[in-house]
């Protein structure tokens, strides 16, 4: 297998898509290098391929018509994709920061989450909104918000929060075969980690947990960055005879229940690590699960580790304080083994 | 109509809820008369024999010595010989089930034909395999032990490649040498979850082993670290002195990062549920505060729920005077010398006093219902006294004392109090009452304040009388004194009335010949 970073498998998993289904078009920002529309440049249109470089060749390889920039304005970018995807295309819009979806939240809430529902099911919206998420990058409050929350309380939504290269290339491909809206996520702190990936073609399922430890005496669920900080507090604390199984569940919306109960009931123990949010967040929501439906099985308390009801912040030091730390993470494993 | 009966605790009393079996007088497989003596019962505040209220044969016996059941609950079982022990089995489990008492231990019974454990609860076994939702009913009803048994059907190899299943549905299937193809998946997608695993297993025939029950770590950590610096509220820096709890132990789940009462009480009550043998705690408590631990008997529960809720819920104030005793002593003295066989104790006298005071302030005389908010008054003063038990405490009633004889009271005073000591109390001697007396002036208490006994509404604490120097009559003189203090629940009785009350025991003390008017 290949080594690939988290951003060359986006663009690998968008390629292959677009090779293999003609009706797949991108939509956005910068998609091809910040020089939108005919130019005497036009041969050095993809010297960026979009801010982060996930798009680049794509547009040289694809062409305009499949490869659309467009003006900032995301309300005419999700409202284009979502018209385009319930006329028949599978359009992936990008909306560079997640943190920009109040701009064009009606057209993802109450438009392509509902038109299925709306048009009695005869309607159906292909569509797949790309965005970061994250923070670390004293990018300051308002880029480096994780909203998959917010998404998630939408039915009618599907909500992708991938970890590694392996899975978003696979989750990425069923996102653009998926009949309905998909919110996909991805973190920036991942896109420069490598990991093994196919080259052909493949898709993972939604609502399907990942483990990426395995372990019996505490369970710690975590999505995006937060599974690897999780991870490398599982193999700290494995050198101390503390055995830790680390659930991804990859997608929140579908929510691999099972994978989460099965786990929790084997370990009896449970810390969850969620960059959304302090109050109403993805931790709240799985830990009601566990409350309800596990209670019988858990040995302690819940623990829910997750940044402050603030926004987050510019400065380095405090924005590292912000984020849920691996120091944090351990702190909340050693209190549920505790307890 | 079964032949099979329960022998059930008895309810002896308005307020008896629950009884300690204390004793058995019969053994399994004796035969006994209605009316015999079959076994003591503990309550709150007596201990006595329980009467067979049927004829029959004790065939069984469910609630052990030191057992505590609530009223109703399933003491024995009786039945005739010919009854097969299947049946006796079932009606216990039967019981167990509705009535809500702790669930008897079956298997401890000898019984002579061995028979197998209860049948009927076995049925539902298949419900036992759920693997989120593990209610207490499905728990119960797991095969006792054993290893899981898988069915021939399924064993095989699982093709991992293959199939679709959680982890924890794959990681069974090779402990097991289950082949997962075989198996129907419910999940999204068809995906096999640990529990279509367990079901499977069950419908085809097999069986799973009893899951292991929760259990805790042994114990919470005891820290004895300096916990000086920890930040912490005042209330729980105390507290936690109090509870001999160090702070290092704590959460600190308050404001600022403190550590707050709460989390005290957490590691406090951690620390209760997990205190093994005492043994095993002195070995961990550190230094000096060794100590041994007893589970409270029934009546100091009892003792400590009633006045508990009094001093929560009644608005106790208190009226102090003192009451020249010399007059009450000459008359003491009088009766004494006078009336053959009798020997009237100060208290007595005291009993009339107050009785007789009841009668000139009636509005004292009274019991208050919280539940039906009303006050209930009475004719006669029924006034309670309490006696100290080495176990406890309990206050016998000397009835309608307001027409009785000093001497009657005292006779009856004598004999009830020598039946607390024993512990054959009925319930309608020291239940109810309209006031009550507690007297600690034999310990050479001066003055006390007493917590008021409901549904009563004031009780009065008397201490020691003694020679006091006072003023009397514009001139300093040695005299017999006593402090009484009256305690009075405000919700009935106001200041003025409870002084009232108070002015007009003393005119009787003083002028005992008054009580006889």
């Amino acid at each position: 297998m290949a080594i690939r970073t988290y951003r060359e498998a986006v663009r690998e998993a968008l390629a292959q898509e677009m090779e293999h289904d003609p009706r797949v078009v991108l939509i956005g920002e910068d998609l091809c290098g910040g020089q939108a529309g005919s130019s005497p440049l036009e041969k050095n249109k993809e010297a960026l391929g979009g801010v982060l470089g996930v798009t680049k060749g794509l547009w040289t390889q694809f062409g305009s018509s499949r490869v659309i920039d467009t003006p900032i304005t995301e309300s005419a970018i999700v409202g284009m994709a979502a018209g385009a995807a319930v006329t028949g295309l599978r359009p992936v819009a990008e909306l560079m920061f997640m943190d920009f979806f109040g701009v064009c939240h009606d057209m993802l809430y109450n438009q392509a989450a509902k038109f299925r529902y709306m048009f009695g099911g005869r309607a159906k919206t292909p569509l797949v909104i790309r965005g970061m998420i994250g923070a670390g990058y004293s990018a300051a409050a308002q880029h480096s918000q994780s909203p998959y929350n917010i998404f998630a309380t939408t039915p009618g939504l599907k909500v992708v929060v991938p970890s590694t290269p392996y899975d978003i290339k696979g989750l990425l491909i069923q996102s653009i075969r998926d009949d309905d809206p998909v919110v996909f996520c991805e973190h920036k702190a991942l896109y420069d980690i490598k990991g093994e990936v196919p080259e052909e073609s493949y898709t993972i399922p939604f609502g399907v947990a990942n483990y990426t430890r395995e372990g019996t005496d505490v369970t710690i669920i975590a999505l995006a960055a937060m599974v690897h900080k999780a991870n490398a507090v599982a193999d700290k604390l494995a050198k101390e005879g503390i055995s830790v199984e680390v659930v991804d569940p990859r997608t929140i919306s579908p929510l691999d229940e099972e994978g989460i109960l099965e786990s929790v009931s084997s370990t009896g123990r449970v810390v969850i690590v969620d960059e959304s949010a302090a109050r109403f967040g993805f931790a709240h929501d799985v830990a009601a699960l566990i409350a309800s439906q596990a209670f019988h099985f858990l040995k302690a308390p819940i623990v829910m580790v997750t940044p402050p009801h603030t926004p987050v912040p510019f400065s380095p030091p405090l924005e590292q304080a912000w984020i849920p730390s691996v120091d944090r993470i351990e702190a909340a494993v050693r209190q549920v083994m505790e307890a | 109509m079964s032949a099979i009966q329960g022998i059930e605790v008895p309810k002896w009393g308005l307020s008896m809820e629950e009884g300690t079996l204390s004793n058995w007088l019969i053994a399994e497989g004796d035969s006994f008369k209605a009316h015999q003596e079959i076994c003591e019962i503990e309550t709150s505040k007596i201990s006595n024999v329980m009467e067979a209220p049927f004829d029959g044969v004790l065939r069984r016996i469910v609630a052990k010595p030191g057992e505590t059941l609530p009223v109703g609950g399933l003491l024995g079982v009786v039945a005739d010989a010919s009854v097969p022990d299947a049946e006796i089995d079932a009606f216990i489990a039967s019981r167990s089930q509705t009535n809500g008492a702790p669930a008897p231990a079956v298997a401890a019974a000898p019984s002579p034909a061995a028979a197998p454990p209860a049948s009927a609860p076995k049925a539902d076994a298949p419900a036992a395999a759920q693997a989120s939702r593990p209610s207490e009913s499905t728990q119960a009803s797991v095969e006792p032990a054993g290893a899981t048994q898988v069915p021939q059907p399924l064993l095989g190899k699982t093709d991992a490649g293959s199939v679709f299943a959680t982890p924890h549905a794959l990681r069974l299937a090779n402990e097991l040498g289950i082949d997962l193809g075989k198996v129907n998946g419910s999940g999204r997608g068809g995906r096999i979850s640990l529990q279509d695993l367990e079901n499977a297993i069950v419908s085809q025939g097999g069986r799973l082993a009893t899951r292991q029950p929760v259990r805790r770590n042994a114990g919470p950590p005891r820290s004895r670290a300096d916990d000086s610096r920890i930040p912490a509220t005042p209330l729980a820096r105390r507290l936690a002195v109090k509870l001999g709890v160090n702070l290092n132990d704590c959460r600190a789940t308050g404001s600022h990062g403190r550590v707050c009462q709460a989390d005290v009480e957490l590691v406090h009550h951690a620390r209760q549920e997990n205190l093994p043998a005492p043994q095993q705690a002195l070995v961990h408590v550190p230094d000096n505060s060794s100590f041994g631990t007893q589970p409270l008997s029934a009546m100091r529960r009892a003792i400590a729920a009633r006045l508990q809720e009094s001093k929560r819920n009644a608005p106790h104030y208190r009226l102090t005077v003192d009451l020249d005793l010399e007059r009450m002593l000459s008359l003491r003295q009088e009766i004494n010398a006078s009336v053959p066989g009798v020997k009237v104790s100060v208290n007595d006298l005291l009993i009339k006093a107050c009785a007789q005071a009841l009668l000139k302030v009636p509005d004292v005389n009274v019991q208050y219902d919280e539940a039906s908010q009303s006050i209930r008054r009475y004719a006669d003063a029924d006034i309670a006294v309490a006696v100290a038990l080495p176990a406890g405490l309990i206050t016998p009633i000397v009835r309608a004392a307001n027409r009785k004889s000093i001497a009657e009271i005292s006779e009856e005073m004598h004999r009830l109090a020598t039946k607390a000591k024993a512990g054959t109390l009925k319930p309608d001697e020291f239940q109810g009452g309209t006031f009550s007396l507690s007297n600690l002036g034999m310990l050479g208490v001066r003055q006390f304040d007493a917590i008021i006994n409901p549904p009563q509404a004031a009780i009065l604490a008397i201490g020691a009388g003694e020679q006091r120097v006072v003023v009397h009559e514009g001139e300093i003189a040695i005299r017999n004194q006593v402090t009484v203090s009256l305690s009075c629940d405000h919700r009935v009785i106001d200041g003025a009335l409870g002084a009232t009350f108070l002015q007009e025991l003393k005119r009787l003390v003083q002028a005992p010949t008054l009580m006889l008017a």
